[in-house]
């Protein structure tokens, strides 16, 4: 009972460092990242504490000797603080005052209990051996926890609350965000000043959502400094760096992407989720379109065709340059586009599948002289939105571009094809103008698994449209081979006896297929049942051949029959359509 | 050598998209597919009329299906991961084997001969035994295997022994009166697609992607010997009640027929190249072997009278 392993210290910082990732994944909706939505765990421990301990001598943080009914034994060694103390401070300033004085005290480190709401009272009575037999599964406490325990019953007790609670109103200049900000911050250096506690509570939208609903509902996320766990204050700590980031963006009239503001904290981020979703949570509570603050996803999204794209700033994109294609802008530097020559458009989900096609410059000779727009796997919000652009757009001729889309024989394929089609499930729910990120109109070129039936193949090159009749029984019996104990897949001569017979089969082996992953299944099975209760059940059998075949392929698997394939299904949509 | 077979009848439309299960009795024709319903068409009568229909059996389609030899119990599996028991009697739903989807999903099934024991294959490749007699259904056996997904099982005649194929090519047998593993058959490395006990319980016929059909002694986990022929891969493989003749269906749209005494193909079966995801002989009425195979619609095989006679 005495000694700790150190493992669990160990595990401890590893989770504070992934500590984001974990709580987001959380099915609970409505306080997903921050764990905990309320106040009133707070005021157990803080006010439970604070009564008893009567230590509020805020200047030398001693260890708490007023505690002393809870103490138990020591737990280990200064060594193995001191190593365990540096990584653990993540963001209060206060606490470095505390963990300085900590090495001179070892000797006597008191173990506090877990203070879950109802527990001080009770332990503080009770002497702590009995406290141990009365209540044997109490967890020891993390150096880290205790330390934030000490750092907690110093606070006084007074609270700040900040609500942000904005209608949605996009046209805010910048200088009211950067007074919202600013009054967090004022707000935050008066709490460190006179020791008490700030809330900041924000409005935003429930974050996971299967199922379409008409109305986003709305929850609450809170943020309390000092929080009842070292952990909240480091998520604390990545909002606070955030504003300032944002701040700062502002001041200097400068646009941050959010892997930007992820990769200038990675230690205090953890992830690249924990700032997409801070982020798109100030901007909600807010009430602002993301840009607002200053902030947008890094571009991600390639385009290559016969159009210019003029910006608001004045320049104008030839995105008709040899070779390689063109970033696409957010919408909003977007003044218009001018399609030239073109009456097709070309979604292609792999970045590698549209530069083969942009740089030999294959993409002029196709039919319709498809403009090429690749999202690099899953669209981002520029990308989508250019779609959407174009959609609306007329070629010089006046007429409309015909939408197709080219993903992966995968389940994630066919996710991204409904994504560019009907948008985004998510921004849907959140009500975030999914119809201006839409092509409704988009239709699933492929790659299909009859085309790769037809295209990969081994005896596909020699004739594929031969029907054959299975009137010829026995001339496969001579394939029949006896061969007994051998391998399985031994009878090759046997095999170039029926060659010529073979080559008729459209359906021989294709080459170049992958094994469904586990991942894969779990995806297929995840989109029928989401697509099940919706109208779109268009790739629901594709879904489920998948599954009961085993067999997925990339876009790649067409190899170098890559262009033949394209001109003989853009052809053939161009003659179904004309028809 | 080779017998002479006759389309006997079609239902094209049989469900909205393409057929993946099927069950035969001497009754029904049980099929499931991408719709939620599980049909059955009736196996005696010539027309082959559609005599009842379990509706919202499996919400996202049902990709298998097992019966009973005594034709009084059936088994499906649906893509949510459900396992649900039909009562063929009395035609009506018999409950759900309830935590069929807890540690991965379960895929391939089967059942014992009197319809009392249920072996299901999942995900990550366990085989699992249900005792189906009373509720609740008590779990016999849980093999491990290497957590390698389970395409096709099968349970012996007399229930003793149980096999499975994984999709990286391993084939097991198991004693389920030990509970111990008999057999590892190695040398496949493509996914096995269907194995099959032989009537009497002493051979194994596995079929799968390396389109082969090999032949394996259950008892000395020997292979016996192969077929060749398929240029695709094989999804499914049935004895005759007889365990003379083997049908086998594939990919490419071929049903083949395969003489267990000659060790030879005496049938090749297809008008079209849609994939064969299923096939079965029927329960032996007279002297021909018919049988049925599913893939886009319902095909149902006469043997032709006064030929055949090996």
């Amino acid at each position: 009972m005495s000694s700790n392993p150190e493992d669990p210290y160990d595990l401890e910082l590893f989770s504070v460092i992934d500590l984001y990732q974990d709580q987001t994944s959380t099915e609970d909706g409505g306080s997903e990242y921050f764990g905990w939505s309320d106040e009133d765990a707070v005021e157990d421990i803080s006010i439970g504490v604070i009564d008893e301990s009567q230590f509020l001598d805020l200047t030398t943080p001693v260890f708490p000797t007023t505690a002393g009914g809870e103490v138990q034994s020591t737990m280990s060694t200064d060594i193995l603080n001191a190593e365990i103390l540096p990584p653990i401070q993540p963001v209060a300033e206060n606490l470095p005052a505390v963990s300085l004085v900590l090495p001179l005290t070892t000797q006597n480190v008191h173990k506090i209990p877990r203070s879950t709401a109802p527990a001080p009272a009770a332990t503080l009575i009770t002497d702590s051996i009995t406290d141990h037999t009365i209540n044997p599964p109490v967890p020891e406490l993390s150096l880290e926890d205790r330390l934030h325990k000490i750092f907690i019953e110093n606070r006084r007790d007074k609270t700040t609350t900040i609500t942000w609670e904005e209608p949605d109103n996009s046209s805010r200049p910048s200088t009211w965000v950067l007074e919202k900000i600013d009054q967090v911050f004022t707000a935050f250096l008066d709490v460190i000043d006179d020791k008490s506690k700030l809330v900041v509570k924000l409005r935003g939208t429930e974050r996971r959502m299967l199922h379409l609903k008409s109305q986003p509902k709305w929850v609450w996320r809170t943020l309390v400094y000092p929080g009842p766990s070292a952990r909240d204050n480091q998520k604390f700590g990545a909002f606070l760096r955030i504003l300032e980031l944002v701040r700062e963006a502002i001041k200097l009239d400068r646009i941050y992407t959010k892997r930007d503001i992820y990769y200038k904290d990675v230690a205090l981020f953890g992830s690249q989720r924990t700032v997409n979703n801070l982020v798109d949570d100030i901007a909600s509570a807010l009430g602002v379109p993301r840009r607002s603050l200053h902030i947008t996803a890094a571009a991600k999204g390639l385009v290559c065709g016969d159009l210019d794209i003029s910006k608001t700033d004045g320049s104008i994109i030839n995105c008709n340059i040899e070779g390689e294609g063109v970033l696409i802008p957010s919408s909003t530097d977007i003044e218009k586009v001018v399609i030239r020559d073109c009456d097709t458009a070309l979604i292609i989900e792999k970045e590698a599948i549209f530069r083969t096609l942009a740089e030999s410059g294959d993409w002029k000779r196709l039919p319709g002289r498809p403009i090429l727009i690749c999202g690099k796997g899953y669209p981002d919000i520029a990308t989508r939105e250019f779609a959407h652009y174009l959609y609306l757009t007329k070629n010089v001729t006046g007429r409309y571009l015909d939408f197709y889309c080219l993903v992966d024989y995968d389940p994630h394929g066919l996710d991204i094809y409904t994504m560019y089609k009907n948008g985004s499930l998510l921004s849907r729910a959140a009500g975030m103008f999914y119809e201006q990120m839409a092509v409704p109109a988009l239709q699933h070129l492929g790659v299909k698994f009859s085309d790769i039936l037809e295209y990969c193949s081994a005896g596909s090159g020699v004739s594929q449209n031969i029907e054959d009749h299975g009137q010829d029984h026995t001339g496969f019996n001579l394939a029949a081979a006896v061969g007994a104990g051998e391998d399985e897949e031994q009878p090759r001569n046997d095999d170039d006896n029926n060659n010529h017979k073979r080559a008729r089969y459209t359906h021989l082996p294709p080459q170049g297929l992958l094994q469904m992953t586990a991942h894969d299944r779990a995806k297929a099975v995840s989109m029928l049942q989401r697509d099940c209760s919706n109208a779109m059940v268009e790739h629901a059998d594709d879904l489920r051949k998948l599954l009961f075949v085993g067999y997925k392929a990339e876009i790649q698997v067409l190899g170098d029959q890559l262009v033949r394939y394209l001109d003989e299904k853009l052809d053939g949509q161009r003659i179904g359509l004309a028809s | 050598m080779s017998k002479q077979y006759l389309t006997a009848h079609t239902i094209d439309n049989a469900h909205e998209s393409s057929i993946y299960a099927l069950g035969v009795t001497a009754d029904y024709t049980l099929t499931g597919s991408g719709a939620s319903a599980i049909k059955l068409h009736s196996t005696k009568d010539a027309t082959h009329p559609l005599v009842h229909t379990f509706t919202d059996a499996h919400k996202l389609g049902c990709h298998h299906i097992a019966v009973s030899r005594t034709g009084k119990r059936a088994v499906s599996a649906g893509f949510e991961g459900s396992l649900k028991i039909w009562d063929l009697e009395n035609l009506e739903a018999n409950g759900e084997i309830p935590d069929a989807n807890k540690d991965g999903q379960i895929w391939a099934i089967a059942l014992s001969a009197d319809g009392s024991r249920c072996l299901a294959g999942s995900h990550n490749g366990r085989i699992k035994i249900w005792d189906l007699d009373k509720e609740p259904f008590l779990l016999l056996r849980d093999y491990e295997t290497k957590n390698i997904f389970t395409m096709c099982v099968d349970l012996s005649a007399d229930g003793k022994l149980a096999a499975s194929g994984h999709e990286n090519g391993g084939v097991y047998i198991f004693n389920n009166e030990t509970g111990r593993m008999l057999h590892s058959l190695t040398g496949l490395m493509k996914p096995v697609r269907g194995v099959s006990f032989s009537p009497s319980g002493k051979l194994l016929a596995v079929c799968g992607d390396f389109q082969v059909i090999a032949i394996y002694d259950v008892h000395s986990g020997e292979q016996v010997f192969n077929f060749t022929g398929h240029s695709s891969w094989v999804f499914s493989v049935g004895w005759s009640e007889t365990g003379q003749f083997l049908v086998t269906s594939s990919f490419d749209g071929k049903t083949k027929i395969w003489s267990m005494d000659s060790r030879t193909c005496v049938t090749t079966l297809g008008e079209s190249n849609q994939p064969v995801f299923c096939t079965s002989f029927l329960p032996k009425i007279g002297a021909g072997e018919n049988l049925v195979t599913v893939g886009s619609g319902i095909t149902y095989y006469r043997e032709a009278s006064g030929a055949g006679t090996n």
